[in-house]
C-alpha cells in the first residue's frame, strides 16, 4: 500500500464522522479537526508507522499532504515498509 | 503603548452576537430557580439549568441551608485541613460515599477544582491519560496541567480505546478518563466496558459523574448504579451543583487513596472549605433523593420524553442521548444562537452550545426540564415547540 493511502486511511480511522479524506484536505477547515482530533490523528500515525512526530512539525501541518511530506523527509524508512 | 496592544489582543469578539442580534450568555436572572424564573421583569420557563430534580428552590433544602448558617455561620474561613472541617463537612463526605457506593470522599469548592486538582495530584510526565474526545473542559484542563501524555479516543468507541491501550506499554501508569453523561448531547459512557478494559490493561478508570449523580440509575445514584458496577476500584468525581442542587465537587474512591488526596490535592488543601449553607443543602438533597427519587425522577423522565417527542414531531433534529437531556442539533454557531433566540423570544430559556464546547459546526441547543416544573408549563413548552417548528 502506498504511503499516501496509509496516511489517508489512518486519518479516516481517527475522525468521529465518516469523511472523504484527500491529500489536499485541510485538517481544520475541511476535516473540521479540533485540537483533540489532531492529537488523535498524530498519535494514530505514530502507531501506524512506529515513529514519533516532532511537536514542532505537528504545528506546521495544515494539509494531509504536509503529513506525507513530513514522513518522507523525517522518516524515510516508512516508505520501505 | 505596550498596554494598549495587550488589551486590544484580549478584546472580546462580539461579532456572533452582532450577526444574530442576540447574546445568550450572562443573562441576568432576578429570581431563584422557580417556575417561572424572572428575566427583565418578565416570566420565563427555565429549560437551561442543570436543576434536574428541581431541588434548587425546594423549601426543605433552603431551610436546611439556613439552619446550617444559624449553627455554623456564613463561612468557615479556613481550608478543610485547617478550620474548615466541621462535623457537617465530614457527614456530607460520608453521605456522598454511601450514596454512590464508594469507600471515601473529599469535597471541594467545585467539580472544576476537583477535576483539576485530581490530576495535579496523581499524574506527571511518566503517565498516559487516555480520554474520551468529548470529555468536559475541566478534565481536559486538569490533565493538560499535569504534564502527562494525552491520547484522546473516539467518543464512546471501545474498539478505538482498546487499540490505544494495546499500543501503550511504556508508561508508569495509564488512566482512562471519561464523563458518565456527556452534557451537550446526553450520551452515556459504557462504563462497564471501560472498567473491564481498564482491568485488562492495569489502567485506572476515572469517571466524572456530574450529569449522572442524582439523575441516572434506578435510585438516582449515578453511573455506577446505572451500569451495575459494584466494588468500583477507580476514581469518581461529580458536581454537587447539578441534580444535587447546591455547589461544590466531590472526589471519591478507595479510602487509602482519598486519605492521600486529603493531604496532597492542592485544590483541596489550599481552598477555603465549602460554606455551611452548601453543606446543609447537600445533606438535605441527599435525604430527599434517598426518600423520593422514584416520584421526582419519574417526573424528570416524563418531561424529558414529552420534550423529545414534541421536538421530533415538529421536525427538529435531536441528538440521540439516553439521559434526561434534550439536545437539538443546530449546526453552525449562527443557527444555534438564532434558535436559542427564537425560544427566548417565546420566553423559554435554553442553553446554546457552540465550539469549542462542541465540535466545529455541531452546535446544539440543550433543554433540561427540571422536575420542579408544573405540567402546565410543559404543556406551554409543547405549544411553543409546535409554533417554532411550523415557522422553520
Amino acid at each position: 500500500m502506498s504511503l499516501e493511502k496509509r496516511v489517508i486511511e489512518t486519518i479516516e480511522r481517527n475522525l468521529e464522522k465518516k469523511r472523504e479524506v484527500k491529500l489536499e484536505s485541510r485538517l481544520v477547515e475541511d476535516l473540521e479537526a479540533d485540537s483533540f482530533s489532531k492529537l488523535m490523528i498524530i498519535a494514530g500515525l505514530e502507531d501506524e508507522f512506529s515513529v514519533t512526530i516532532d511537536e514542532e512539525d505537528v504545528g506546521r501541518i495544515e494539509k494531509v499532504s504536509d503529513i506525507v511530506e513530513n514522513l518522507r523527509l523525517k522518516h524515510p524508512e516508512v516508505e520501505e515498509e | 503603548m505596550y498596554l494598549s496592544e495587550f488589551y486590544n489582543r484580549l478584546r472580546l469578539d462580539k461579532s456572533l452576537a452582532d450577526r444574530t442580534g442576540f447574546n445568550p450568555y450572562y443573562c441576568e436572572i432576578r429570581s431563584g430557580l422557580s417556575d417561572p424564573i424572572i428575566i427583565n421583569s418578565e416570566s420565563f420557563i427555565n429549560l437551561a439549568s442543570n436543576n434536574y430534580l428541581g431541588l434548587a428552590d425546594d423549601t426543605g433544602v433552603k431551610e436546611s441551608a439556613i439552619e446550617a448558617v444559624r449553627k455554623y455561620g456564613a463561612s468557615l474561613c479556613g481550608t478543610p485541613i485547617a478550620t474548615g472541617y466541621i462535623d457537617l463537612f465530614r457527614r456530607v463526605e460520608e453521605r456522598l460515599s454511601k450514596f454512590t457506593g464508594l469507600e471515601s470522599s473529599i469535597v471541594l469548592p467545585s467539580c472544576y477544582q476537583a477535576n483539576n486538582g485530581l490530576f495535579a495530584a496523581i499524574a506527571n510526565n511518566e503517565d498516559l491519560i487516555i480520554i474520551d474526545h468529548y470529555a468536559h473542559s475541566s478534565l481536559v484542563q486538569g490533565i493538560k496541567a499535569s504534564g502527562c501524555r494525552i491520547r484522546p479516543f473516539l467518543h464512546n468507541d471501545m474498539d478505538h480505546l482498546s487499540s490505544i491501550l494495546e499500543k501503550s506499554l511504556k508508561y508508569r501508569q495509564i488512566f482512562i478518563v471519561t464523563e458518565s453523561v456527556f452534557s451537550t448531547d446526553g450520551s452515556i459512557a459504557p462504563l462497564k466496558e471501560i472498567t473491564d478494559l481498564a482491568a485488562r490493561y492495569n489502567a485506572v478508570p476515572v469517571v466524572d459523574d456530574s450529569h449522572g449523580i442524582g439523575v441516572i440509575g434506578r435510585n438516582g445514584r449515578g453511573i455506577l448504579e446505572e451500569c451495575g458496577i459494584h466494588h468500583y476500584q477507580g476514581i469518581y468525581t461529580a458536581s454537587l451543583g447539578k441534580a444535587l442542587a447546591n455547589s461544590g465537587g466531590v472526589i471519591s474512591g478507595r479510602k487509602d487513596f482519598i486519605d492521600y488526596l486529603r493531604y496532597y490535592c492542592p485544590h483541596l488543601v489550599y481552598s477555603t472549605a465549602l460554606p455551611p449553607s452548601i453543606l446543609g443543602g447537600v445533606e438535605k438533597v441527599l435525604d430527599i433523593i434517598e426518600k423520593d427519587f422514584s416520584t421526582i425522577g419519574s417526573r424528570m423522565w416524563k418531561y424529558r420524553n414529552i420534550l423529545n417527542q414534541s421536538l421530533a414531531s415538529s421536525g427538529f433534529k435531536l441528538a440521540q442521548g439516553k439521559a434526561p437531556i434534550t439536545s437539538i442539533c443546530t449546526g453552525s454557531p449562527e443557527d444555534t444562537v438564532i434558535l436559542a433566540k427564537r425560544f427566548y423570544e417565546n420566553r423559554v430559556l435554553t442553553t446554546p452550545f457552540i465550539e469549542p464546547s462542541v465540535p466545529v459546526n455541531e452546535g446544539k441547543v440543550r433543554l433540561i426540564a427540571g422536575a420542579n416544573l408544573e405540567e402546565k408549563t410543559i404543556d406551554t413548552v409543547v405549544e411553543i415547540i409546535k409554533k417554532l417548528g411550523s415557522e422553520a
